[in-house]
């Protein structure tokens, strides 16, 4: 196994282990702060305090990143994840879990991009499509197991100590990042020009576009499909059946596909051809009727 | 339908991981996977939060079509985007 190949795979199981442990938190928060108390607007809240602050900081942390080096991001992404984990059990207000759990979403901002980078830093020329379809797939393979560890732990354990076996997970993934050598990124005095190029390129622009839509039609199907599928008289169990085998299919492709991308050494008519048609089949999900919980 | 919806997007998060760290040198790559990241957030959370109050008005049917014209209009500004790169994966920079 070679230097970069080495690399990958530890970002990798890193980017493994770290989401695992953060999103083992995902459904155990919502009930977590119901059983305190705290209403539905709150959990919405709690929730959108992380989404946002996970995503409004990506871009500041992943250019301290271009400065300061991945690897300190990386363990600092993995310590507020272990940190904020370790908090949620002492509060029980709708403010306060806001609060961690936003913080939470620092963890995520500062260790994703980080990862991403890192990746594309160690990638072997030519096989950038092979390294960015195994770390795809460990970050989706984390964030389809983590929950289900979430669950399992809380109904063993109990909230509270689901929550720390949350931190214990991502404090192990902060001491395997610290056991990793990560070579630095590169030196600060170029950063404020090279900054300046990135917002001027439409390559870059291009793939944040497309980022930006397409996932923004997989929160319709995620949020919705659900609903979708209780209005035309599906299970509960059925439903879930269609999850598995949207994920299963979406982390099955990830490695032929970038192998087919090293092949062909293209990558945007798989993104723009992909994303256009997963918005076609969107529009196949549909049925006229309004959901039954919303016509009265 | 739903495998082939999942088999596109997973290839396609790929391609746009690729097509990015293909876009920059090693001293902006983390920025600019940061607004990958960010981008991944934001559209999460706009087709979570946005898309309920459009479903209820209107029903299922105008609300997963709004988010296929949505995903589709930003497939085609990114492709308009993209023919000034016609080779887009290269040997990664570190420069």
């Amino acid at each position: 196994m070679t230097a970069s190949t080495s690399l990958v795979a530890a970002v990798c199981a890193l980017t493994f282990v770290h989401f695992a442990a953060a999103q083992m938190r995902g459904p155990l928060v919502p009930l977590y702060a119901v059983a305190h108390g705290v209403t539905a607007t709150g959990v919405g809240f709690i929730v959108a305090a992380h989404m946002a602050l996970a995503g409004v900081a990506s871009i500041p942390l992943g250019r301290a990143s271009d400065v300061w080096g991945r690897r300190i991001l990386l363990v600092s992404g993995m310590a507020i994840s272990a940190v904020t984990s370790l908090h949620l059990p002492v509060v029980e207000s709708g403010v306060g879990l806001g609060v961690i759990y936003g913080l939470a979403g620092l963890g995520v901002a500062a260790f994703t991009p980080s990862a991403m980078s890192l990746v594309g830093d160690a990638a072997r020329p030519r096989a950038a499509g092979r390294a960015y379809a195994w770390y795809a797939t460990a970050h989706y393979g984390a964030i389809g197991v983590g929950p289900f560890l979430g669950g399992l732990s809380a109904e063993w354990w109990g909230y509270r100590r689901a929550f720390v076996a949350s931190a214990v997970g991502a404090a192990i993934a902060f001491a395997l990042g610290l056991a990793i050598p990560v070579r630095p990124a590169r030196a600060a005095s170029a950063a404020r020009g090279t900054f300046r190029k990135v917002r001027a390129n439409p390559t870059v622009w291009a793939g944040w576009i497309v980022a930006a839509s397409g996932l923004l039609t997989q929160g319709v199907v995620f949020t919705f499909f659900p609903l979708l599928g209780d209005a035309r008289g599906l299970s509960p169990a059925a439903i879930g059946l269609v999850f598995l085998v949207l994920g299963i299919a979406n982390t099955a492709a990830r490695v032929p596909a970038g192998w087919l991308i090293d092949r062909t050494q293209r990558s945007a008519p798989y993104a723009v051809g992909g994303c256009s048609q997963a918005a076609s089949r969107l529009r196949y999900c549909l049925t006229s009727p309004r959901p039954a919980r919303y016509s009265q | 339908m739903i495998t082939a919806y999942g088999v596109v997007s997973g290839s396609a998060g790929v391609a746009i991981g690729v097509g990015l760290a293909g876009a920059t040198t090693q001293a902006a790559r983390g920025v600019v996977m940061g607004g990958y990241s960010t981008a991944l957030y934001l559209g999460l959370a706009v087709g979570s939060f946005a898309f309920g109050p459009v479903i209820t008005r209107y029903g299922y049917a105008t609300g997963f079509g709004l988010g296929a014209v949505v995903g589709a209009v930003g497939a085609l500004i990114a492709a308009v985007l993209w023919t000034k790169a016609p080779h887009d994966v290269r040997e990664l920079l570190t420069a």
